[in-house]
């Protein structure tokens, strides 16, 4: 029996990391070409088909650069940094449902989970910039930290609705109270807010105050080299991977194909999960590519001023409704 | 309190006009020309001086009249005269042109009474390693296709005085 667990997690553990990889490389590919297309380019075509393998020569170079350690800086933090920020981000792949009883740990606190170890990766991030023993990082980090402490209220607060319709926590369970009716049609204001909260978690554009290249460098991983900066890299990219994936469990009907009649394509839940997160992400390189960088006091303003007022707005009428029509 | 909410949603609005305008760039054809792949033909270039086809017969169309040698400010061409065995007519030997000092001013070709000379537009990919390969010579690719005033029989030069 121990043994049988042993080898799940083992098993488990190496798909999960393998599709980060593999994840990671396809959206950094993913993004150039987005980015490409709308600035009338055509990014990476020569390696690979289409450049795919572009990416993985990235990778091959980075494997190859040198590890350097910034002197005065504090040599165990600088070197756990990376790791707090990673693990979190790999870890939140237990409770995703990519089909029905398809899930790696059906969480009875469900999603909640993925948002409390994300916060996790916020002290990492913090680490990376105190323990950097430069300006910039710490400069970056503590505008990362100010930043994710204000989007997680709209962030949760948004989820609210979807919760009381649902009645669960289960990701599993969400997913099936979506048979008729995806919560995107309902609950369309708590989508808007949660991808918007959801680009200020990842530290996307137009959110990206806190590795703002023109005025920090690099922000909060400006002094890290090699593999460690690529951590980083994979930890932001399955960040971006995993809220859209949520978003599409949480919104967008998870694993269930789309309610049209004419598309009778039953068995391909996984398929459709990912299709559906893809288009997500894919929103969201959009948004990077057509918006500029917040100023920080205006990102603090639409979080309090308009996101949370706005979410909050939208528990009580949810609630509401429910009341008036018995559910 | 309204204006709260309007400007929310005007805000949103606009956010929503400026993705519309990203979504439409993203689905244009990119402007990107591969170059070594693919070329276009160059608007306002000068390519280096080079020897126009007759096309009748293929030849150049250079009667050795000095014209351009005199003209050119930066006396970077130079062209050499033989007597031609048959008649006794001068024929073009040899026509170099010294690409480093050109300066693409045209005069040549302007004052060139045959219309000779001209730019060669496409070849805007010269690029040498050496100053030797910029001293082009414009008479050996007619040489080497062999036309018929590349093969005038050529008297024996007169005995210097």
């Amino acid at each position: 029996m121990i043994l049988n667990e042993i080898l799940k997690i083992i098993l488990y553990g190496t798909l999960v990391i393998l599709f980060v990889s593999v994840n990671a490389l396809f959206l950094v590919w993913m993004e150039r070409r987005v980015s490409a297309r709308i600035q009338l380019r055509r990014g990476p075509i020569h390696v690979g088909w289409q450049g795919l393998l572009q990416t993985v020569a990235d990778a091959i170079k980075l494997l190859t650069k040198e590890l350097v350690t910034p002197s005065h800086a504090d040599k165990f933090l600088y070197w756990l940094a990376p790791v707090l920020v990673f693990a979190p981000a790999v870890a939140a792949f237990l409770i995703l449902p990519l089909a029905d009883h398809v899930v790696i740990r059906d969480l009875n606190i469900g999603f909640l989970f993925v948002f409390s170890l994300t916060n996790v990766s916020f002290i990492g991030i913090f680490i990376a910039g105190w323990s950097s023993n430069s300006k910039y990082a710490l400069l970056g980090s503590m505008r990362a930290v100010a930043q994710n402490i204000s989007y997680e209220i709209p962030l949760l607060l948004s989820t609210m609705g979807v919760v009381m319709m649902s009645e669960t926590l289960k990701l599993s369970g969400i997913v099936s109270a979506q048979a008729t009716t995806w919560f995107v049609f309902p609950q369309f204001l708590a989508f808007v807010i949660f991808i918007i909260s959801a680009l200020a978690e990842a530290n996307r554009a137009p959110f990206d105050i806190p590795e703002a290249e023109s005025e920090l460098v690099a922000g909060f991983h400006t002094e890290y080299s090699g593999m460690r900066f690529a951590l980083f890299f994979l930890g932001e990219y399955t960040a971006v991977f995993i809220s859209s994936a949520i978003a599409a469990a949480l919104f967008l009907g998870g694993w269930r194909e789309p309610a049209v009649p004419w598309i009778s394509l039953a068995n391909l839940g996984p398929l459709w999960y990912l299709l559906k997160t893809y288009a997500i992400v894919f929103v969201v390189m959009w948004i990077r590519w057509t918006f500029p960088r917040l100023r920080s006091d205006q990102l603090m303003a639409l979080a309090w001023k308009v996101l949370i007022p706005l979410a909050l707005l939208n528990v009580f009428f949810t609630a509401l409704m429910m009341q008036v029509f018995e559910k | 309190m309204t204006r709260y909410f309007s400007d929310i949603l005007t805000g949103f609005w606009s956010l929503l006009v400026g993705m519309g305008v990203t979504l439409r760039y993203f689905f244009q054809k990119p402007v990107t020309v591969l170059y070594p792949k693919e070329r276009i033909p160059m608007k306002r270039f000068k390519g280096p001086i080079a020897f126009t086809t007759d096309e009748k017969n293929g030849d150049h169309l250079c009667i050795a009249c000095n014209a351009c040698i005199k003209t050119c400010p930066s006396r970077c061409m130079s062209l050499e005269i033989g007597k031609s065995a048959v008649d006794g007519k001068r024929v073009l030997t040899d026509f170099k042109v010294n690409y480093m000092l050109c300066s693409l001013c045209s005069l040549c070709i302007d004052v060139c009474p045959t219309d000779a000379l001209k730019h060669d537009d496409p070849n805007y990919d010269m690029v040498s390693l050496t100053q030797k390969e910029l001293v082009m010579d414009l008479l050996e690719p007619f040489e080497k296709k062999g036309t018929p005033l590349t093969k005038i029989p050529l008297a024996p030069p007169a005995a210097k005085v």
